[in-house]
Protein backbone atom coordinates (compact mmCIF):
# COMPACT_ATOMS: atom_id res chain seq x y z
CA UNK A 1 0.00 0.00 0.00
CA UNK A 2 2.87 1.97 1.08
CA UNK A 3 5.09 1.36 -2.07
CA UNK A 4 1.78 2.21 -4.63
CA UNK A 5 1.42 5.63 -2.72
CA UNK A 6 5.18 6.33 -3.30
CA UNK A 7 4.84 5.07 -6.77
CA UNK A 8 2.33 7.73 -7.03
CA UNK A 9 3.83 10.85 -5.23
CA UNK A 10 6.97 9.83 -7.60
CA UNK A 11 5.16 9.71 -10.95
CA UNK A 12 3.56 13.15 -9.88
CA UNK A 13 6.37 14.35 -8.89
CA UNK A 14 8.22 13.37 -12.33
CA UNK A 15 5.33 15.02 -14.27
CA UNK A 16 5.16 18.37 -12.12
CA UNK A 17 8.72 18.77 -12.64
CA UNK A 18 9.51 17.49 -16.49
CA UNK A 19 6.19 18.99 -17.78
CA UNK A 20 7.17 22.63 -16.18
CA UNK A 21 10.80 22.20 -17.42
CA UNK A 22 9.28 21.31 -21.00
CA UNK A 23 7.02 23.97 -21.15
CA UNK A 24 9.09 26.45 -19.29
CA UNK A 25 9.82 29.04 -22.74
CA UNK A 26 5.75 28.97 -23.87
CA UNK A 27 4.78 29.96 -20.14
CA UNK A 28 7.75 32.96 -20.27
CA UNK A 29 6.20 33.71 -23.90
CA UNK A 30 2.54 33.72 -22.68
CA UNK A 31 3.88 35.77 -19.42
CA UNK A 32 5.80 38.22 -21.73
CA UNK A 33 2.67 38.86 -24.08
CA UNK A 34 -0.19 38.86 -21.14
CA UNK A 35 2.09 41.47 -19.24
CA UNK A 36 1.94 43.26 -22.84
CA UNK A 37 -1.88 43.10 -23.20
CA UNK A 38 -2.44 44.01 -19.54
CA UNK A 39 -0.55 47.38 -19.72
CA UNK A 40 -1.44 48.80 -23.63
CA UNK A 41 0.46 52.25 -22.22
CA UNK A 42 4.02 50.78 -22.54
CA UNK A 43 6.16 51.71 -25.20
CA UNK A 44 6.89 47.96 -25.77
CA UNK A 45 2.86 47.08 -26.64
CA UNK A 46 2.21 50.26 -28.99
CA UNK A 47 3.47 47.54 -31.65
CA UNK A 48 0.42 49.15 -34.11
CA UNK A 49 1.98 52.59 -34.37
CA UNK A 50 5.14 50.54 -35.58
CA UNK A 51 3.62 48.46 -38.49
CA UNK A 52 5.40 48.80 -41.97
CA UNK A 53 2.23 49.13 -44.42
CA UNK A 54 2.58 47.92 -48.31
CA UNK A 55 0.15 48.22 -50.87
CA UNK A 56 0.48 46.50 -54.23
CA UNK A 57 -2.08 45.61 -57.16
CA UNK A 58 -0.83 42.30 -58.89
CA UNK A 59 -2.73 40.92 -62.01
CA UNK A 60 -4.60 37.42 -61.65
CA UNK A 61 -4.81 34.75 -64.39
CA UNK A 62 -7.93 32.96 -63.03
CA UNK A 63 -10.59 31.28 -64.98
CA UNK A 64 -13.95 31.33 -64.49
CA UNK A 65 -15.12 29.70 -60.92
CA UNK A 66 -17.32 28.45 -58.67
CA UNK A 67 -17.89 31.09 -55.75
CA UNK A 68 -17.04 28.64 -52.97
CA UNK A 69 -13.32 28.47 -54.85
CA UNK A 70 -12.90 31.67 -55.87
CA UNK A 71 -11.02 32.70 -52.10
CA UNK A 72 -9.13 29.73 -52.31
CA UNK A 73 -8.15 30.08 -55.38
CA UNK A 74 -6.52 33.41 -55.60
CA UNK A 75 -5.15 33.12 -52.01
CA UNK A 76 -3.24 30.29 -53.94
CA UNK A 77 -1.98 31.80 -57.03
CA UNK A 78 -1.21 35.03 -54.72
CA UNK A 79 1.46 32.67 -52.43
CA UNK A 80 -0.76 34.06 -49.26
CA UNK A 81 -0.69 31.28 -46.51
CA UNK A 82 -2.39 32.03 -43.30
CA UNK A 83 -5.68 31.79 -41.69
CA UNK A 84 -8.78 33.55 -43.42
CA UNK A 85 -10.27 35.65 -40.68
CA UNK A 86 -13.06 37.49 -42.88
CA UNK A 87 -14.56 37.34 -45.99
CA UNK A 88 -16.55 40.22 -47.60
CA UNK A 89 -18.59 39.61 -50.70
CA UNK A 90 -19.14 43.75 -52.03
CA UNK A 91 -22.31 41.89 -54.02
CA UNK A 92 -23.56 39.87 -56.23
CA UNK A 93 -20.74 40.26 -59.03
CA UNK A 94 -18.22 38.26 -57.40
CA UNK A 95 -16.15 40.62 -56.23
CA UNK A 96 -14.52 40.12 -52.39
CA UNK A 97 -12.26 41.19 -50.04
CA UNK A 98 -10.30 39.02 -47.47
CA UNK A 99 -8.00 38.97 -44.24
CA UNK A 100 -5.03 36.56 -43.84
CA UNK A 101 -3.74 36.59 -40.68
CA UNK A 102 -0.61 34.93 -39.21
CA UNK A 103 1.23 36.36 -36.36
CA UNK A 104 3.44 39.67 -37.38
CA UNK A 105 1.30 39.69 -40.27
CA UNK A 106 -2.68 41.16 -41.20
CA UNK A 107 -2.48 40.40 -45.78
CA UNK A 108 -5.69 41.90 -46.87
CA UNK A 109 -6.72 41.05 -50.31
CA UNK A 110 -9.61 42.70 -52.67
CA UNK A 111 -10.41 41.14 -55.67
CA UNK A 112 -12.88 42.43 -58.33
CA UNK A 113 -15.67 41.13 -59.94
CA UNK A 114 -13.68 39.71 -63.22
CA UNK A 115 -10.66 38.13 -61.02
CA UNK A 116 -8.18 40.23 -62.96
CA UNK A 117 -6.98 41.55 -60.06
CA UNK A 118 -6.48 42.08 -56.92
CA UNK A 119 -4.77 44.88 -54.44
CA UNK A 120 -2.65 43.05 -51.86
CA UNK A 121 -2.45 45.30 -48.65
CA UNK A 122 -0.11 43.72 -46.43
CA UNK A 123 0.48 44.92 -42.48
CA UNK A 124 3.60 44.09 -41.08
CA UNK A 125 4.40 44.34 -37.27
CA UNK A 126 7.45 43.94 -35.18
CA UNK A 127 8.38 41.18 -32.72
CA UNK A 128 6.35 42.66 -30.41
CA UNK A 129 3.20 42.68 -32.34
CA UNK A 130 4.40 38.79 -33.30
CA UNK A 131 4.58 38.18 -29.27
CA UNK A 132 1.20 39.84 -28.73
CA UNK A 133 -0.27 38.19 -31.82
CA UNK A 134 0.59 34.58 -30.36
CA UNK A 135 -1.04 35.39 -27.31
CA UNK A 136 -4.78 35.33 -29.25
CA UNK A 137 -3.93 33.84 -31.94
CA UNK A 138 -6.91 30.82 -32.13
CA UNK A 139 -8.45 31.40 -35.57
CA UNK A 140 -11.95 31.18 -34.06
CA UNK A 141 -14.37 33.47 -32.10
CA UNK A 142 -16.53 33.03 -28.65
CA UNK A 143 -19.20 35.90 -30.55
CA UNK A 144 -19.33 33.66 -33.68
CA UNK A 145 -19.00 30.10 -32.83
CA UNK A 146 -19.54 28.37 -35.60
CA UNK A 147 -16.58 29.77 -37.34
CA UNK A 148 -13.73 27.29 -37.75
CA UNK A 149 -10.22 27.54 -38.25
CA UNK A 150 -8.80 26.85 -42.11
CA UNK A 151 -4.97 26.55 -41.14
CA UNK A 152 -3.21 23.96 -40.44
CA UNK A 153 -0.62 25.92 -38.28
CA UNK A 154 -3.42 27.99 -36.55
CA UNK A 155 -4.98 24.13 -35.37
CA UNK A 156 -1.29 23.24 -34.33
CA UNK A 157 -0.95 26.56 -32.34
CA UNK A 158 -4.00 26.20 -30.66
CA UNK A 159 -3.05 22.37 -29.89
CA UNK A 160 0.00 23.88 -27.93
CA UNK A 161 -2.11 26.95 -26.15
CA UNK A 162 -4.49 24.16 -24.77
CA UNK A 163 -1.48 21.89 -23.81
CA UNK A 164 -0.65 24.71 -21.21
CA UNK A 165 -3.86 25.13 -20.13
CA UNK A 166 -3.99 21.69 -19.65
CA UNK A 167 -0.35 21.79 -17.78
CA UNK A 168 -1.47 24.67 -15.80
CA UNK A 169 -3.81 22.80 -14.34
CA UNK A 170 -2.05 20.16 -13.49
CA UNK A 171 0.54 21.73 -12.53
CA UNK A 172 -1.81 23.41 -9.98
CA UNK A 173 -3.44 20.06 -9.18
CA UNK A 174 -0.33 18.33 -8.41
CA UNK A 175 1.61 21.29 -6.46
CA UNK A 176 -1.33 21.01 -4.02
CA UNK A 177 -1.25 16.98 -3.87
CA UNK A 178 2.39 17.13 -3.15
CA UNK A 179 2.17 19.73 -0.59
CA UNK A 180 -0.26 18.07 1.27
CA UNK A 181 1.71 14.06 0.50
CA UNK A 182 5.13 15.27 1.46
CA UNK A 183 3.85 16.18 5.06
CA UNK A 184 4.72 20.23 4.53
CA UNK A 185 1.44 21.08 5.26
CA UNK A 186 1.12 24.07 7.80
CA UNK A 187 -2.05 26.52 8.88
CA UNK A 188 -0.12 28.93 7.14
CA UNK A 189 0.08 27.13 4.29
CA UNK A 190 -3.01 26.36 4.45
CA UNK A 191 -4.21 29.93 4.99
CA UNK A 192 -2.48 31.05 1.99
CA UNK A 193 -4.01 28.38 -0.67
CA UNK A 194 -7.57 29.38 1.53
CA UNK A 195 -6.49 33.23 0.68
CA UNK A 196 -6.40 32.37 -2.91
CA UNK A 197 -9.54 30.39 -3.30
CA UNK A 198 -11.38 33.42 -1.55
CA UNK A 199 -9.33 35.80 -3.72
CA UNK A 200 -10.68 34.02 -7.36
CA UNK A 201 -14.07 33.14 -5.66
CA UNK A 202 -14.68 37.00 -4.87
CA UNK A 203 -13.80 37.95 -8.53
CA UNK A 204 -16.26 35.35 -10.18
CA UNK A 205 -19.39 35.17 -7.93
CA UNK A 206 -18.64 38.65 -5.61
CA UNK A 207 -18.64 41.08 -8.23
CA UNK A 208 -20.87 40.61 -10.89
CA UNK A 209 -23.47 41.60 -7.90
CA UNK A 210 -21.61 44.39 -6.21
CA UNK A 211 -23.77 47.59 -6.01
CA UNK B 1 31.43 21.99 0.49
CA UNK B 2 30.42 25.17 2.78
CA UNK B 3 28.18 26.26 -0.24
CA UNK B 4 26.88 22.94 -0.87
CA UNK B 5 25.21 23.02 2.70
CA UNK B 6 24.53 26.48 2.10
CA UNK B 7 22.11 25.38 -0.50
CA UNK B 8 21.14 21.99 1.47
CA UNK B 9 19.99 24.11 3.66
CA UNK B 10 18.70 27.71 4.24
CA UNK B 11 18.28 28.81 0.23
CA UNK B 12 16.82 25.03 -0.44
CA UNK B 13 14.08 25.46 2.13
CA UNK B 14 13.75 29.31 1.33
CA UNK B 15 13.33 28.68 -2.22
CA UNK B 16 10.79 25.53 -1.59
CA UNK B 17 8.80 27.96 0.69
CA UNK B 18 8.24 30.16 -1.94
CA UNK B 19 7.44 27.92 -4.83
CA UNK B 20 5.06 26.49 -2.38
CA UNK B 21 3.51 29.21 -1.36
CA UNK B 22 3.16 31.23 -4.59
CA UNK B 23 1.86 27.95 -5.86
CA UNK B 24 -0.93 27.52 -3.36
CA UNK B 25 -2.04 31.04 -3.56
CA UNK B 26 -2.43 31.73 -7.03
CA UNK B 27 -3.65 28.24 -7.91
CA UNK B 28 -7.04 29.23 -8.54
CA UNK B 29 -6.28 32.57 -10.28
CA UNK B 30 -4.44 30.00 -12.72
CA UNK B 31 -6.73 27.45 -12.84
CA UNK B 32 -9.44 30.30 -14.29
CA UNK B 33 -7.17 31.07 -16.83
CA UNK B 34 -6.60 27.83 -17.68
CA UNK B 35 -10.24 27.12 -18.24
CA UNK B 36 -10.32 30.50 -20.24
CA UNK B 37 -8.28 29.58 -22.68
CA UNK B 38 -9.71 25.97 -23.33
CA UNK B 39 -13.01 27.80 -23.89
CA UNK B 40 -12.02 30.74 -26.19
CA UNK B 41 -9.93 27.75 -27.73
CA UNK B 42 -12.69 25.90 -28.78
CA UNK B 43 -16.02 28.27 -27.98
CA UNK B 44 -18.34 25.63 -30.45
CA UNK B 45 -18.17 23.06 -27.64
CA UNK B 46 -18.63 25.73 -25.09
CA UNK B 47 -21.54 27.32 -27.12
CA UNK B 48 -24.80 25.15 -25.18
CA UNK B 49 -23.59 26.75 -21.96
CA UNK B 50 -22.95 30.11 -23.49
CA UNK B 51 -26.61 31.28 -21.54
CA UNK B 52 -28.13 34.90 -22.96
CA UNK B 53 -30.69 36.78 -21.93
CA UNK B 54 -31.59 40.33 -23.07
CA UNK B 55 -33.76 42.87 -20.60
CA UNK B 56 -34.34 45.94 -22.43
CA UNK B 57 -35.64 49.04 -19.72
CA UNK B 58 -36.52 52.75 -20.70
CA UNK B 59 -35.46 55.83 -18.15
CA UNK B 60 -36.56 59.89 -19.17
CA UNK B 61 -35.19 62.96 -18.27
CA UNK B 62 -31.77 62.11 -18.37
CA UNK B 63 -29.28 65.25 -18.09
CA UNK B 64 -26.18 64.89 -20.51
CA UNK B 65 -23.42 66.85 -19.25
CA UNK B 66 -21.06 69.41 -21.86
CA UNK B 67 -18.39 66.93 -21.41
CA UNK B 68 -16.85 63.60 -23.14
CA UNK B 69 -15.12 60.32 -22.53
CA UNK B 70 -14.84 58.87 -19.02
CA UNK B 71 -16.61 61.74 -17.21
CA UNK B 72 -19.84 61.87 -19.70
CA UNK B 73 -20.00 58.27 -19.24
CA UNK B 74 -19.65 58.07 -15.30
CA UNK B 75 -22.19 60.94 -15.16
CA UNK B 76 -24.74 59.18 -17.31
CA UNK B 77 -24.32 55.54 -15.73
CA UNK B 78 -24.50 57.26 -11.88
CA UNK B 79 -27.99 58.82 -13.20
CA UNK B 80 -28.92 55.22 -13.95
CA UNK B 81 -27.59 53.62 -11.00
CA UNK B 82 -24.97 51.71 -12.93
CA UNK B 83 -21.92 50.61 -11.34
CA UNK B 84 -19.23 48.99 -14.02
CA UNK B 85 -16.12 49.39 -16.14
CA UNK B 86 -16.82 51.95 -18.98
CA UNK B 87 -16.10 50.03 -21.61
CA UNK B 88 -16.60 52.81 -24.41
CA UNK B 89 -18.43 56.16 -24.79
CA UNK B 90 -19.24 57.66 -28.53
CA UNK B 91 -21.20 60.86 -28.94
CA UNK B 92 -23.08 61.19 -32.56
CA UNK B 93 -23.70 65.26 -32.29
CA UNK B 94 -25.38 65.22 -36.04
CA UNK B 95 -27.65 62.60 -34.09
CA UNK B 96 -28.15 64.17 -30.28
CA UNK B 97 -27.01 60.59 -29.24
CA UNK B 98 -24.55 59.43 -27.04
CA UNK B 99 -23.77 55.44 -26.28
CA UNK B 100 -22.15 54.62 -23.45
CA UNK B 101 -21.23 50.63 -22.72
CA UNK B 102 -20.38 49.21 -19.43
CA UNK B 103 -19.88 45.59 -17.90
CA UNK B 104 -19.39 43.98 -14.88
CA UNK B 105 -18.27 40.12 -15.24
CA UNK B 106 -20.62 38.11 -17.26
CA UNK B 107 -23.21 41.28 -17.25
CA UNK B 108 -23.04 43.89 -20.39
CA UNK B 109 -25.06 47.29 -20.61
CA UNK B 110 -25.29 49.34 -23.55
CA UNK B 111 -26.96 52.69 -22.69
CA UNK B 112 -28.49 54.60 -25.82
CA UNK B 113 -29.33 58.13 -24.80
CA UNK B 114 -31.33 60.82 -27.67
CA UNK B 115 -31.91 64.39 -26.16
CA UNK B 116 -30.56 66.97 -23.68
CA UNK B 117 -32.56 65.69 -20.84
CA UNK B 118 -33.21 62.62 -22.78
CA UNK B 119 -34.74 59.37 -23.15
CA UNK B 120 -32.20 56.69 -22.40
CA UNK B 121 -32.58 53.17 -23.62
CA UNK B 122 -30.63 50.41 -21.83
CA UNK B 123 -30.41 46.72 -23.01
CA UNK B 124 -28.94 44.78 -20.67
CA UNK B 125 -27.42 41.50 -21.64
CA UNK B 126 -26.56 38.63 -18.88
CA UNK B 127 -24.00 36.26 -20.26
CA UNK B 128 -23.61 33.46 -17.08
CA UNK B 129 -21.14 31.95 -15.19
CA UNK B 130 -18.57 30.86 -18.58
CA UNK B 131 -18.98 34.29 -19.59
CA UNK B 132 -17.81 36.01 -16.33
CA UNK B 133 -14.20 33.87 -16.62
CA UNK B 134 -14.03 35.33 -20.33
CA UNK B 135 -14.35 38.30 -19.06
CA UNK B 136 -11.92 38.06 -16.17
CA UNK B 137 -9.44 36.60 -18.82
CA UNK B 138 -9.60 39.64 -21.08
CA UNK B 139 -9.22 42.31 -18.56
CA UNK B 140 -7.98 44.86 -18.23
CA UNK B 141 -6.75 43.92 -22.05
CA UNK B 142 -5.54 46.23 -25.08
CA UNK B 143 -8.68 47.96 -26.01
CA UNK B 144 -9.42 51.32 -25.50
CA UNK B 145 -6.42 51.90 -23.42
CA UNK B 146 -7.10 55.25 -21.90
CA UNK B 147 -10.89 54.23 -20.45
CA UNK B 148 -9.15 50.63 -19.20
CA UNK B 149 -9.63 50.41 -15.43
CA UNK B 150 -12.31 53.01 -14.53
CA UNK B 151 -14.19 50.72 -12.27
CA UNK B 152 -12.11 49.60 -9.21
CA UNK B 153 -12.65 45.80 -9.39
CA UNK B 154 -11.01 46.08 -13.09
CA UNK B 155 -8.44 47.63 -11.79
CA UNK B 156 -7.46 45.68 -8.64
CA UNK B 157 -7.74 42.61 -11.40
CA UNK B 158 -5.11 43.86 -13.23
CA UNK B 159 -3.09 43.79 -10.39
CA UNK B 160 -4.09 40.41 -9.79
CA UNK B 161 -3.19 39.19 -13.62
CA UNK B 162 0.27 41.13 -13.19
CA UNK B 163 1.03 39.17 -9.73
CA UNK B 164 0.18 35.86 -11.18
CA UNK B 165 2.57 36.94 -13.86
CA UNK B 166 5.44 37.34 -11.62
CA UNK B 167 4.25 34.69 -9.74
CA UNK B 168 4.59 32.36 -12.68
CA UNK B 169 8.13 33.56 -13.22
CA UNK B 170 9.30 33.18 -9.82
CA UNK B 171 7.43 29.61 -9.74
CA UNK B 172 9.23 28.75 -12.83
CA UNK B 173 12.61 30.18 -11.70
CA UNK B 174 12.11 28.37 -8.34
CA UNK B 175 11.24 25.11 -10.10
CA UNK B 176 14.62 25.44 -11.75
CA UNK B 177 16.57 25.61 -8.59
CA UNK B 178 14.63 23.08 -6.94
CA UNK B 179 15.00 20.78 -10.00
CA UNK B 180 18.81 21.27 -10.59
CA UNK B 181 19.45 19.79 -6.80
CA UNK B 182 17.64 16.76 -7.88
CA UNK B 183 21.20 14.98 -9.33
CA UNK B 184 18.78 12.01 -11.08
CA UNK B 185 16.64 14.27 -12.85
CA UNK B 186 19.09 16.68 -14.22
CA UNK B 187 19.36 14.83 -17.75
CA UNK B 188 15.78 14.22 -18.16
CA UNK B 189 15.17 17.69 -17.20
CA UNK B 190 17.50 18.97 -19.57
CA UNK B 191 15.86 17.16 -22.28
CA UNK B 192 12.85 18.37 -22.05
CA UNK B 193 14.14 22.03 -21.40
CA UNK B 194 15.66 21.96 -24.48
CA UNK B 195 12.82 19.67 -26.42
CA UNK B 196 10.27 22.18 -25.04
CA UNK B 197 12.54 25.14 -26.54
CA UNK B 198 13.54 23.88 -29.97
CA UNK B 199 9.65 22.62 -31.08
CA UNK B 200 8.53 25.79 -29.77
CA UNK B 201 10.96 27.77 -32.18
CA UNK B 202 10.18 25.55 -35.24
CA UNK B 203 6.62 26.31 -34.36
CA UNK B 204 6.38 30.37 -34.26
CA UNK B 205 8.92 30.03 -37.20
CA UNK B 206 6.12 28.20 -39.21
CA UNK B 207 3.59 30.43 -37.76
CA UNK B 208 5.22 33.68 -38.46
CA UNK B 209 6.71 32.59 -41.75
CA UNK B 210 10.24 31.94 -42.00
Amino acid sequence: MAASSNRTLFLIRKIHIHSGLFLLWLTWLFALSGVMLNHPKWEISKFWERRDVQTEVTPLEIPPIDAEKRVETVLKQLEIDGEPESIHWSDDSGAFTVSVVRPGTIVEVSVNAELTQAEVKRTQTDGAGIVHMLHTFNGVSVDEPARQRDWFWSTAWVAVMDMLAIALGVWVISGYYLWLKLGKMTPFGATVAGLGILLAGFFLFVTPYLP
Amino acid sequence: MARDNLFNSKLYRGVRWIHAHAGLFFGPVALLFAVSTLILNHPQLFSGWMAREEVERVFEGIQVPDSEGLSLGRSIAQQLDLTGEIDWVGIQPDEKRVTVMISRPGWYTRITVKGNPGRAELVETRKGFLDRILYLHKRPGPHVANLRGNWWVVKLWGTVADSLILSVLSLSLTGILLWWRLKNERAMGLGATVAGFTSLTVLIWLLVGG
